[in-house]
């Protein structure tokens, strides 16, 4: 179940803080909406364990667990040979997009950017909160102009599925790092906004319909924020 | 009980070096039990709610560890005994007569000197199946193993390297958590004084890299840290 990274909305106030004349320009009589979003790259650096067999004696075998390295570089292969129309996207960059950032129907999703091109990626690798796990909260006032820092430790769950290859369901010890959205000196959102996530994940999955456990680590960092 | 079984009791308590396999008291039966114990250690790091403080706009965090010896003691506050009744206590993971038709799903005890209480109603740990896998094209929750085998043939031993997900859960009024994460199993057959016990591969060490929530003194807690467990030892118990 996904879990929306809570900010009050404050999506107006961000586009105009931000350089935008105004939240919604009239271009002839056509209305364009303008959009803040928060960007994160995205770096999954896991180990798979994969079931094999070798063969033993005339008539039995023994099972081998392979260990290979499953990198972004991999995951971002796997995910363009799945997707239609994804074959003009050379040098794609996997990033964590918060679109239309701190307002009620901010919209979380991996996606897949080449140049100017992005391509929604969800239906294939999806991140949670799961319910059952309890957030814990470290939060302080950070210096001058009403901003807040704040650190979570959660856990968080990343599920790729649907692609060739390989897919996992792995989570784990989440640390959440947030601060308040500033530009230039001006605070666009007091609430804290996560600047960092980093997970030490595990689960399982398979790689090539072979039984694979996973292990890793998964880091959203670098957020920057752009209006479109 | 089978023949064979009795055969295989015999043998067994012959080379562990006992008289008999069955001893009387009067006129009871005394029935011995060949038990597996795994020492067992936990060390956690709890991240730790603070209370109060919420009008201010502060919150506050505080990490603690959480040992075996927190544990015990947690238990044992249940139980009702005194964590100077548990002075020394060790927890142990238990299996009941290892290598039998009547052998016991495992569970975990605290021993002091030589008295086990079976504690496995506090702490529990089993394979996790909330993970999916693909049967025919459709995802299905299941438990998912990786294992290498190493095989014996001189005297038709195994031992398997096994990477699974585990979940580990504490229920006790001061302190509770449920855990996941990955483990690395070794199994091998369990030999005593040369004597194969049990020839299918056993559990003999597992480390377990957990993460979790749960609580400590009523104040919610997110945990992360390890569990070990290793120097698998064979005991004869009458109980």
């Amino acid at each position: 179940m996904k879990m929306k990274l809570m900010v009050p909305t404050l999506a107006v106030a961000a586009a105009i803080v931000l350089g935008g004349a105004s939240a919604v320009a009239q271009t002839n009589t056509n209305t364009v909406s303008l959009h803040t979003n928060a960007y994160f790259n995205v770096n999954f650096s896991l180990t798979a364990y994969e079931q094999s067999v070798l063969p033993f004696g005339s008539n039995r075998v023994v099972l081998t667990a392979r260990a290979m390295k499953v990198g972004t570089g991999d995951i971002i292969h796997t995910l363009l040979k799945t997707i239609s129309g994804a074959s003009n996207f050379t040098s794609a960059k996997l990033l964590f997009r918060a679109a239309d950032v701190t307002a009620t129907n901010e919209n979380d999703t991996f996606v897949l950017r080449s140049r100017t091109n992005e391509v929604d990626v969800s239906n294939f690798l999806t991140f949670s909160f799961p319910d059952k796990y309890a957030t814990v909260t470290a939060q302080m006032p950070a210096g001058k102009g009403a901003t807040t820092n704040s650190t979570d430790y959660r856990i968080m769950e990343f599920v790729q599925q649907s692609t060739p290859v390989w897919q996992f369901d792995v989570q784990g010890f989440t640390i959440v790092r947030s601060s308040s959205i500033v530009d230039h000196g001006h605070v666009i959102s007091a609430p804290p906004y996560p600047v960092s996530i980093t997970a030490a994940v595990s689960g399982s999955g398979n790689v090539n319909g072979q039984q694979t456990i996973f292990k890793g680590l998964v880091a959203l960092t670098g957020r920057k924020i752009e209006i479109k | 009980m089978k023949s064979c079984f009795r055969w295989w009791l015999f043998s067994v308590f012959c080379a562990l070096g006992l008289a008999q396999a069955l001893g009387q008291t009067n006129t009871n039966v005394v029935a011995f039990h060949t038990n597996a114990f795994i020492n067992t250690t936990l060390n956690l790091k709890a991240y730790v709610r603070q209370p109060g403080q919420a009008d201010s706009g502060i919150s506050v965090v505080k990490t603690q560890p959480l040992s075996t010896k927190d544990v015990i003691n947690a238990i044992a506050l249940d139980l009702g005994r005194g964590t100077n009744d548990l002075r020394g206590a060790k927890l142990l993971f238990r299996t009941v007569d290892v290598g039998s038709t009547n052998e016991q799903s495992p569970g975990f005890v605290i021993r002091v000197g030589t008295n086990d209480t079976d504690v496995s109603s506090y702490l529990n740990i089993t394979p996790a199946t909330n993970y999916f896998t693909t049967v025919f094209g459709f995802y299905v929750s299941t438990l998912s193993s990786v294992a290498t085998e190493r095989v014996n043939p001189s005297n038709s031993s195994t031992n398997v390297n096994e990477y699974t997900i585990y979940q580990v859960t504490l229920n006790t009024t001061n302190a509770s958590f449920d855990l996941q994460g990955w483990v690395n199993v070794t199994f091998s057959s369990v030999f005593d004084k040369g004597h194969v016990i049990r020839k299918a591969p056993f559990p003999n060490t597992l480390n377990l890299s957990a993460a979790g929530s749960g609580a400590v003194a009523g104040q919610s807690a997110v945990f992360q840290g390890t569990i070990t467990a290793s120097a698998r030892k064979i005991e004869v118990q009458s109980f």
